[in-house]
């Protein structure tokens, strides 16, 4: 039908539907009690809510329900403000009514049933009692106990009443003293789960030009169970509060070993600031829906510079039987002399390259910290088809050195009651082992692979190693690492060796 | 529908007043590019119940907008879409949205908590029907109403019982829509691109091997096997196939699975009051008679075709797909317009090589007197020289060869991802006529000796290698044949002849021994 509509109007062009101001039926999903909502989001899911409501409050002792508070709130954060009022109690009531509550509460109660008969259709009506509600009903109607539904026929159970803390949904009621009567705003303000957010960003690269285009999104995500109408909102970039004792590693941190250069900055970002923390608002209100995703856009950038690198990290004596691809690393930065020039809050970075046609097409992804301006980032976005590594141990051998150690030392008492010292020192005994690392490439251009072999410290006990020869000078990262800087030509290869004196 | 449709989009505009509504029923051109699914390793088949990989979607759809700020909902994308790489060109984007509250019995449910609804009964017997009104006091999943009578547990009564709403809830959608909402622009007719991930695709690559009655050559046939086990269809599309490994994070979509609107928990599952008899024990929970289409409905159907359209289509033509480089992986590009059918297979060539050298090898791992089982590979330097010189990407490998004229399976085995100029070994199968023993020939303080006899029980000769690996602390010398060292480790390759053997020496020594 809708197909026949289209071609009618001639061409797949879909139609605008100028509905706007359409006439408001009077359909559930856009009334609200929330009054003037502002949230702020963090990013540890975790959201403040602040809410004013106009109400009437009458003068003396009143209890206040407020619906539509998020279904996900931390009650005990819940505070109440406005003039001319005082408050006597908060009650929060999650004892949701279901029909087994309800079944429940009545044991004691006198229910009525109302039966079908099947063969004439014929409806009777009778009052029970309900005696317990135990894995069946027991019910006494007259003088007679039955269960409940023990014939298996339909029966009608209605129940006179509701008990009054049974609710269908989680309520927030305050109990307020007032001085006078009348219509004032009051400010509701709490904490909830089920509101945050996350960086999402996506960057175009451009190999030849050495560059990317980056356009950062927030997102957002409510799975509070509430709807929030035209909120005021502001995303903080950080985890506040909810410090987490121990050596806990937050959701961003990516385990193992980094890429190459990375190295936070110190460029303060164009953004406001709350202490430590940047802020994203979001321009003009917003409604964040219920089980909703939500981007706004906050960071473009055209023509960034940055560069496309290979390493491959290898552990101590690691050998392989097959070449291994080296990463793909992908380095920028930050800072504003390269285009970025902002803070970039913890997400995740896309990275797109167009093919030989000119249509764009996904490269990888890996996730960043919150990244404070100025900073150099290297980001792993997968493995290279064409240039691979293969490390081994060509050779093992245990040499000694012209380095003696002193081993032993004694104090001895002679006879005649003198003492005396006595050292004994051995030459030192290395373990030599070659190590060969065959990089090739299978690419029309030459590449350089950056080589690190770590392990070179692994134990307090294990202090002197020492590098004998190499055939790429290689520079030493930490106690830990060396790098070496492999240049293979298109469609060649390049072998290092590298030898290694080791104390076991 | 088409109304009705638009009164929904509404919803989105509600917020911010005097926003028209665009919608975008279908894409004009689409292009779908398969990513293998990274920790699936070469010996891993698809799983076509549960796929793992995933595409990048680019799909141009023509669009008339008016002037100012509008919506622009996008349907028929599929249903696997990751929304938060969602990339909309061609027009100002201010804001994207993902609703999931989608028209269904819990969306109404919910949306009328607390609302006036009809309740129709009918007469198991008469046939009467009777209307009342009540209201819902609770949840979804705990279905009480109040009606004049008092409260009732709708469900729990067993009666011919359903409720009548009076309509569709404002923020409700019939299917879980990508919307954007644009910056002012000045209308017109505009071509906008929507670039996306989506979630449950996949592909490897398979080659069938034939090889030459003298082993020496084979003609390699390779596909390109892709599946998708998305509900939407994607018709002439332009279809890629992406080589390599890719980085990716693990995919926070909690909101997703959590959800009460996802497709595992949105179907209403109503909490009675206890139902047992004395005569049964009837579970507590009931499903709700389904009295709305949800969105589960045509998906269902989709999966009821399945079972047709799971059969694997093998395009006719040889045409064979091309290859280029995209950075660091491999690209392949279907020569010509595809459909990728929703839960389908689909096979395209992308390799036809005839006559590809190699040699066939016997080969045992030996490490001092421990040795592997004999197993029959394949070897083929990936070059031009030896009639190949492609880039492989990692899939499975059958082998055939022709045997006194009937063509027979003689093995499987599975390839990693290989580039050219690389030495690839197809290890298919286990020789159970080429044998291997190790004798003990003696010791001293720093070393064993041993003797390795390799026999050849074929009518043919065969060459046979020992591969000698060294552990960190021993290694093994003095052969007493000609061997060559090869990528940190020994090898000792030799020709048997007929029903016949060979035999090396070797001696395995500690290195801490000093020699």
């Amino acid at each position: 039908m809708r197909k026949l509509m289209l071609l009618g109007l001639g061409s797949a062009v879909a139609l605008p539907l100028m509905l706007s101001a359409l006439a408001a039926q009077s359909l559930p999903g856009e009334e609200t009690a929330q009054g003037d909502v502002s949230v702020t989001i963090y990013n540890n899911n975790l959201a403040l809510v602040q809410d004013i409501r106009q109400m009437n409050l009458p003068a003396g002792t009143t209890r206040q329900e407020f619906p539509d508070v998020s279904a996900s709130i931390r009650p005990e954060t819940v505070s109440l403000t406005g003039a001319d009022f005082g408050i006597a109690e908060q009650n929060f009531d999650y004892d949701l009514l279901s029909p087994g509550k309800l079944m429940e509460k009545a044991v004691g109660q006198t229910v009525t049933l109302l039966r079908t008969n099947t063969a004439t259709g014929a409806e009777t009506r009778e009052r029970a009692k309900v005696l317990s509600a135990n894995g069946g009903v027991v019910i006494q109607v007259g003088d007679r106990i039955e269960v409940l539904r023990d014939d298996g026929l339909p029966v009608r159970v209605i129940f006179d009443k509701v008990p009054p803390n049974l609710r269908a949904k989680p309520t927030l009621s305050v109990t307020v003293d007032s001085s006078r009567t009348g219509v004032r705003p009051l400010t509701l303000s709490y904490l909830t789960t089920g509101l945050g957010w996350r960086a999402d960003y996506v960057s175009l690269f451009d190999e030849k030009a050495g560059t990317i285009n980056m356009q950062g999104w927030i997102t957002l995500t409510n799975s509070t169970g509430t709807t929030f109408s035209a909120a005021e909102t502001l995303l903080v970039a950080g985890e506040v509060g909810q410090v987490q004792q121990g050596y806990g590693r937050n959701q961003y941190d990516r385990g193992g070993p980094q890429p190459m250069g990375n190295k936070m900055g110190t460029e303060t970002g164009s953004r406001e600031q709350l202490g430590d923390f940047y802020l994203y608002p979001i321009k003009g209100r917003t409604t964040i829906a219920n089980a909703q995703t939500k981007q706004v856009s906050f960071l473009d950038v055209i023509g960034a510079k940055a560069e496309k690198a290979y390493e491959y990290r290898n552990g101590w004596m690691g050998a392989q039987d097959n070449a291994q691809s080296a990463a793909t690393v992908l380095r920028f930065s930050n800072a504003r002399k390269d285009g970025i020039g902002d803070a970039m809050p913890a997400g995740t970075v896309r990275v797109y390259m167009k093919d030989a046609r000119g249509q764009a097409q996904f490269i990888g992804e890996n996730a960043i910290g919150h990244t404070p301006g100025g900073s150099n980032l290297a980001l792993k976005t997968g493995e290279a088809f064409d240039v691979k590594i293969q490390p081994f141990v060509e050779k093992r051998e245990v040499i000694k050195s012209d380095e003696w150690e002193r081993s032993v030392r004694y104090r001895i008492t002679k006879s005649n009651g003198k003492t005396e010292t006595v050292t004994v020192d051995t030459q030192k005994e290395f373990w030599r082992t070659t190590m060969k690392y065959v990089v090739t490439n299978a690419k029309s251009s030459a590449v350089s692979v950056d080589v690190i072999q770590s392990g070179l410290n692994r134990y307090w006990y294990w202090p002197d190693d020492r590098v004998v020869s190499e055939t790429i000078v290689g520079e030493q990262l930490n106690a830990n690492e060396r790098h070496w800087k492999v240049p293979v030509p298109a469609n060649g290869e390049t072998t290092l060796t590298v030898v290694f004196d080791t104390r076991y | 529908m088409r109304h009705w449709l638009a009164l929904i989009g509404m919803v989105i505009a509600a917020p911010v007043a005097a926003q028209t509504i665009v919608i975008s029923d279908a894409p004009k051109t689409v292009s779908v590019s398969l990513y293998r699914n990274p920790d699936r390793g070469e010996n891993d088949a698809i799983d076509l119940e549960y796929l793992q990989g995933f595409a990048l979607i680019s799909e141009t759809r023509e669009v008339d907008l008016p002037p100012g700020k509008v919506v622009i909902r996008f349907e028929g994308v599929a249903s696997g879409i990751q929304p938060e790489t969602a990339i909309v060109t061609g027009t100002d984007v201010a804001e994207k949205n993902r609703d999931r509250m989608l028209l269904s019995q819990r969306g109404l449910l919910d949306a009328f908590t607390g609302q006036r609804v009809t309740i129709k009964r009918t007469n198991p017997k008469t046939g009467k029907v009777t209307e009342e009104n009540g209201t819902i006091r609770s949840g979804s999943d705990r279905l009480i109403l109040q009606t004049k009578d008092g409260f009732e547990a709708l469900y729990c009564n067993y009666q011919n019982e359903t409720l009548l709403y009076p309509g569709v809830p404002k923020g409700l959608t019939a299917k879980p829509t990508l919307s954007v909402t644009t910056r002012d622009q000045p209308g017109g007719k505009q071509t906008v691109t929507l670039t996306y991930l989506a979630s449950k695709f996949d592909w490897q690559a398979n080659y069938v091997g034939e090889l030459a009655p003298d082993a020496k050559s084979m003609n390699l046939i390779a596909w390109l096997t892709m599946a998708s086990g998305d509900d939407t269809s994607f018709e002439s599309a332009s279809a890629y196939a992406i080589a390599g490994k890719l980085e990716r994070q693990e995919r926070d979509n909690s909101e997703d699975e959590n959800s009460e609107y996802s497709a595992d928990n949105i179907e209403v599952y109503f909490s009675c009051w206890p139902y047992g008899t004395t005569t049964s024990n009837l579970s507590q929970e009931v499903p709700v008679p389904v009295n709305v289409q949800t969105l589960s409905a045509p998906v269902m159907m989709k999966m009821d075709m399945m079972e047709d359209a799971e059969a694997i289509i093998v395009t006719a033509s040889r045409r064979v797909a091309e290859q280029e480089d995209l950075g660091d992986l491999k690209l392949y590009r279907i020569p010509f317009p595809v459909t990728v059918a929703a839960r389908a297979q689909k096979q395209v060539a992308f390799l036809d090589k005839q006559s590809v050298q190699g040699e066939m090898i016997y080969r045992s791992k030996v490490s001092g007197n421990n040795f592997g089982n004999v197993e029959m590979l394949f070897r083929v330097q990936n070059k031009k020289e030896s009639g190949l010189g492609e880039a492989l990407p990692a899939g499975k490998i059958a082998f055939f060869q022709s045997s006194a004229g009937r063509r027979m399976l003689v093995g499987e085995s599975n390839v990693a991802d290989k580039a050219v100029g690389e030495e690839v070994e197809f290890s298919f199968a286990q020789a159970s006529n080429v044998s291997v023993d190790i004798e003990d020939t003696g010791s001293d303080k720093k070393s064993d000796s041993y003797a390795l006899t390799v026999s050849n029980a074929n009518p043919f000769p065969i060459t046979f290698e020992a591969e000698f690996g060294s552990d960190d602390y021993t290694r093994h010398n003095k052969f007493t044949g000609k061997t060559i060292r090869k990528k940190g480790k020994t090898i000792w390759s030799v020709i048997v002849d007929p029903n016949s053997d060979k035999t090396l020496g070797y001696r395995e020594t500690r290195i801490e021994a000093n020699d």
